[in-house]
C-alpha cells in the first residue's frame, strides 16, 4: 500500500517539512507566551494601584504603618466601609454625583453631537475658524477659566434674587444650575464628535436630502445612528468627568445637600493627618460605578476611540 | 516663573476682584467700611451668617454643629450655615468668593493668610482692645496683624518641633537634647545607620520643604520679610545658613531626601525608620489610629528646634485663624460668633475634636487634651512658637512657588546662591504686584 504525499514545492522531504512546521509552531507558541506574559505584566502594573486601593480598604489601620506591610491583610476589616459611610452623608453625595454625571453625559451627547455634526457636515464659511477656536479652547486650562465662569454663574440675571443686570442676589450659586450648566458642552467632546461625523459617508446625507428628509432628520435619524460607539464614548467620558468633578462643585455650592461624592472623600484628609483605611474604603466605593460602566461598555469605548483616530 | 494652577487662578482672581468689587458695590447691600462692633449684646443679634471652615471634617463636624454652633444659635437666635472646604482648595474658594462678592461672614484660614486678605480689604479690622483683653501670648498674635492692626485671631494651632525615639538615642549614648543646630546635625549623623536615618526633616506629615526651610530660617535668626512686608529677607544670611544646614545633613546621610513621606502617609518616624523627626501636634490622631504604641507615655521624646545663633530654641506655628469678612451683611452677628468661638470652653471642645492646640493654655482641661502628649508639649512652649510663615501681603503668591524653589536646591539642581536669588526674585515680583 502506498501513501500519497503532496509534493513539496521546495522539494524538501516530508520529515523536514514536519520539523519546520513543528519549529514554526513552537516559535509561534513561544512568541504568544511572551506576548501573553508581557500583557499580564502590563495588566498587573496597570491594575496594581486599584488592587492596592481595594486591599487597603479592608486593612486594619495599624497594618498600614507596619514595616514591611504584609501584602495580604491579616484580618479583613470590613467595618472600614461602614465607618467611612458614617463619616459623611455619602448617600446624598452619591445621589448628587449620579445626577451631575448623568446630566453631563446626556447634555454633552445632545449639544456636542449637534455642534460636531455641524462642523463636520454642514458647509458654511466660518466652519474651519469655529473648529480651530474649539480646538484652541481645549488647550485653555480649567484654572484659567474658573473665575470668569464663576462670575457668569454668580451674576446670572433674574436668578437667585439677581436683577436683570445680574446684581443684588447670588445668581446660580448653590443651585443645580451652577453644577450642571457650565459642564453641559465641552469643546473636547465637540472635537470628538466632529471626528466621528467626518468618517461617515456624505453620500447618505445627499441621498436623504434628495428624498426630502429635513436637516434635523438627517442629523438625528440618518447620520447619528451610524456613530453609536462615538455616542457611548462621549457619554462615558462625560459621565466620568461629572462623577469625578471635585473643584467646581466645591466652589459653587455651600450647602451639604448639593455636595458631591469627591467632596465626601476629601473629608478623610485633614491638614496633618489622613485616615488611610477610610479614604481607601471611600475611594473604592466611589470607583465601583465607573469600573462597572467601563466593563459593560468597554467594547464600544475602544471602538469609539479607534474610529475617531484618537488612541 | 513656572505657570502653575495656583498662578493661573491668582492671576485671573486678581483681575476679577475689581469686577467683583464693582458688582458688590452696585448691589449696595454691603458696606466694607462699617467698623466691627465686638460688644453688641446677644439679645440684639439676629439673622443668619455663613462660616467658611477647612476644619471640623468627618466626625468632627458633629461637634461643630452640636457643641459649638447650636449653643450660639440657642443663645442669640442667629443661624450659622457652614461651608466646609478642604485646606488644599481653601484659597480657590476664597478667591472665587471674593471675585463674586459672596464670601462667607466668618472665614477660617491659616498662618500667613491674614496679611494678603487684609491688604485686599477682605478682612474686617478687629478692635485691638478686645484682642489684648484675651491675654494671648504675643507669639500667637504676630501673624494676626497687618499694618499694625489686627485682622484675625488664632482659633487652633498646629505646632511643630522635633520628636525622637528615646531607645534609639540611648543606644547611641545620646542622653540630652541638642542645644544647637550643630549638635542636632551631629546627633543625627551618629544615629544614622542600620536602616535608620538620623533626622527626617522633610516628610509631608509635618509640613513640606518650604516649611522646613522657614523653620530653620527662624532658628538661624532670620525672618521671611521686613516688618512692613514690602521687602524679602529670606534670601539673606540666615536663609543661606538654613539651606546649607539641610544640604550638609544630606551629605552626611543624617537627612535622607529619598525617604520622605507624602502628606498623611505613615512617616518614617512612625515606622521607626527615622530616629528623630519634625513632628506636628496634628500628627497625634494619625498616631492614635495607626501606631498607638507611640501615644504611650515615654514612647516618644520631644524637644524644640535648637537655635543656630545662640538664641532661644524655636517652635513652628501653623494653625487655623478666624476672621470676619469686611463684606459681611451681618457683621455684628459674625463678631458675636467669633467671640463665641474663642470662649475657653468652646476652644476646649474644638481642640478635643480636631486634635489642634488651643491658642491659650487657659481652657478647661478635657480628657482629649490631657492625653495628647504632643499638645501638652506645644502648650507648655507656646512662647517659643515664633517661626511663622508669611508676613507680607504678597505671601499667597510666594507660598505656592516657594516649595519648588527649595526642592530644586535640595535635589542639587540649583546652588544655594541660585536658590536665594530665585527666592528674592519670586518675592520681589509678588510684592511689586500688591
Amino acid at each position: 500500500m502506498t501513501t500519497d504525499h503532496a509534493p513539496s514545492i521546495s522539494g524538501t522531504a516530508p520529515s523536514a517539512t514536519r520539523a519546520r512546521d513543528h519549529s514554526l509552531r513552537r516559535r509561534k507558541r513561544t512568541s504568544n507566551a511572551l506576548v501573553l506574559a508581557f500583557l499580564i505584566a502590563a495588566s498587573v502594573i496597570m491594575a496594581a494601584p486599584f488592587l492596592w486601593m481595594a486591599i487597603s480598604s479592608i486593612r486594619d489601620p495599624t497594618e498600614l504603618a507596619q514595616v514591611p506591610m504584609p501584602l495580604i491583610p491579616k484580618d479583613l476589616r470590613l467595618e472600614n466601609y461602614s465607618e467611612a459611610l458614617g463619616r459623611a452623608p455619602f448617600a446624598t453625595y452619591a445621589r448628587n454625583s449620579l445626577i451631575l454625571a448623568t446630566a453631563a453625559a446626556a447634555l454633552n451627547v445632545v449639544f456636542a453631537s449637534a455642534c460636531g455634526y455641524a462642523l463636520a457636515k454642514l458647509r458654511f464659511r466660518l466652519a474651519p475658524a469655529v473648529f480651530g477656536w474649539m480646538v484652541a479652547c481645549i488647550m485653555i486650562p480649567f484654572y484659567a477659566t474658573v473665575i470668569p465662569v464663576f462670575l457668569m454663574v454668580r451674576h446670572m440675571p433674574l436668578f437667585g434674587g439677581n436683577t436683570l443686570m445680574g446684581v443684588g442676589g447670588t445668581g446660580w450659586i448653590d443651585t443645580w444650575w451652577a453644577l450642571i450648566v457650565p459642564g453641559a458642552v465641552s469643546p473636547f467632546m465637540v472635537f470628538l464628535f466632529r471626528q466621528f461625523y467626518v468618517s461617515t459617508p456624505s453620500e447618505l446625507i445627499e441621498a436623504a436630502r434628495l428624498d426630502g428628509v429635513s436637516e434635523f432628520g438627517i442629523y438625528t435619524r440618518i447620520i447619528t445612528p451610524l456613530i453609536r460607539p462615538g455616542l457611548l464614548t462621549v457619554a462615558l467620558l462625560s459621565f466620568e468627568a461629572g462623577w469625578n468633578n471635585f473643584l467646581w462643585p466645591l466652589l459653587v455650592t455651600t450647602s451639604d445637600s448639593l455636595r458631591v461624592i469627591q467632596v465626601g472623600i476629601a473629608s478623610f484628609r485633614q491638614e496633618a493627618s489622613t485616615d488611610w483605611h477610610l479614604l481607601m474604603a471611600g475611594t473604592t466605593l466611589a470607583a465601583v460605578p465607573m469600573i462597572v460602566l467601563f466593563l459593560i461598555f468597554q467594547r464600544y469605548f475602544v471602538q469609539g476611540f479607534a474610529a475617531s483616530g484618537i488612541k | 516663573m513656572s505657570l502653575t494652577r495656583r498662578t493661573l487662578l491668582a492671576a485671573s482672581g486678581a483681575g476679577a476682584v475689581a469686577l467683583g468689587g464693582a458688582a458688590c458695590g452696585s448691589g449696595g447691600a454691603m458696606d466694607p467700611s462699617v467698623p466691627l462692633d465686638i460688644d453688641v449684646a446677644d439679645a440684639d443679634l439676629s439673622g443668619a451668617i455663613g462660616l467658611l471652615t477647612p476644619d471640623f471634617v468627618g466626625d468632627d463636624r458633629a461637634v461643630l454643629d452640636d457643641d459649638i454652633i447650636a449653643p450660639f444659635t440657642k443663645r442669640t437666635g442667629v443661624d450659622v450655615s457652614v461651608d466646609q472646604v478642604d485646606w488644599n482648595k481653601l484659597n480657590e474658594k476664597i478667591s472665587t468668593g471674593i471675585a463674586g462678592g459672596i464670601i462667607a461672614d466668618v472665614i477660617m484660614t491659616g498662618v500667613g493668610w491674614t496679611q494678603p486678605f487684609a491688604e485686599k480689604g477682605i478682612f474686617a479690622e478687629i478692635p485691638a482692645d478686645f484682642i489684648e483683653g484675651l491675654g494671648y501670648d504675643e507669639s500667637v498674635l504676630v501673624s494676626t496683624r497687618y499694618d499694625g492692626r489686627y485682622y484675625s485671631l488664632p482659633q487652633a494651632l498646629d505646632l511643630r518641633f522635633i520628636g525622637f525615639h528615646p531607645e534609639l538615642l540611648e543606644k547611641k549614648g545620646i542622653d540630652s537634647a541638642p542645644e544647637s543646630l550643630d549638635e542636632l546635625a551631629q546627633a543625627a549623623a551618629e544615629l544614622t545607620g542600620d536602616g535608620v536615618v538620623g533626622l527626617d526633616f522633610l516628610s509631608g506629615s509635618a509640613g513640606s520643604a518650604r516649611q522646613a526651610f522657614v523653620f530653620l530660617l527662624y532658628a538661624f535668626g532670620g525672618t521671611m520679610f521686613s516688618d512692613d512686608g514690602l521687602a524679602p529677607r529670606l534670601h539673606e544670611e540666615p536663609g543661606r545658613l538654613a539651606l546649607q544646614w539641610m544640604l550638609d545633613c544630606m551629605d552626611t546621610g543624617a537627612i535622607d531626601y529619598s525617604i520622605q513621606a507624602a502628606e498623611g502617609q505613615p512617616s518614617p518616624f512612625q515606622q521607626k525608620k527615622a530616629a528623630m523627626s519634625l513632628v506636628s501636634t496634628g500628627n497625634w490622631p494619625t498616631w492614635q489610629t495607626m501606631t498607638p504604641e507611640l501615644c504611650e507615655k515615654g514612647a516618644v521624646g520631644t524637644f524644640l528646634l535648637p537655635s543656630g545663633v545662640d538664641a532661644d530654641p524655636v517652635m513652628f506655628q501653623g494653625g487655623t485663624f478666624i476672621s470676619i469678612s469686611s463684606l459681611s451683611k451681618n457683621k455684628d452677628a459674625a463678631a458675636g460668633f467669633m467671640k463665641h468661638m474663642l470662649e475657653p470652653d468652646i476652644l476646649g471642645k474644638a481642640s478635643a475634636a480636631t486634635g489642634k492646640v488651643p491658642p491659650t493654655p487657659d481652657i478647661p482641661e478635657t480628657e482629649g487634651i490631657r492625653s495628647n502628649l504632643l499638645m501638652a508639649f506645644g502648650l507648655e512652649n507656646l512662647p517659643y512658637a515664633g517661626a511663622t510663615e508669611g508676613g507680607s501681603a504678597a505671601y499667597m503668591e510666594v507660598r505656592s512657588n516657594l516649595d519648588g524653589i527649595v526642592e530644586t536646591c535640595l535635589t542639587g539642581r540649583a546652588t544655594v546662591d541660585q536658590t536665594l536669588a530665585d527666592m528674592k526674585k519670586l518675592c520681589d515680583g509678588a510684592i511689586s504686584r500688591i
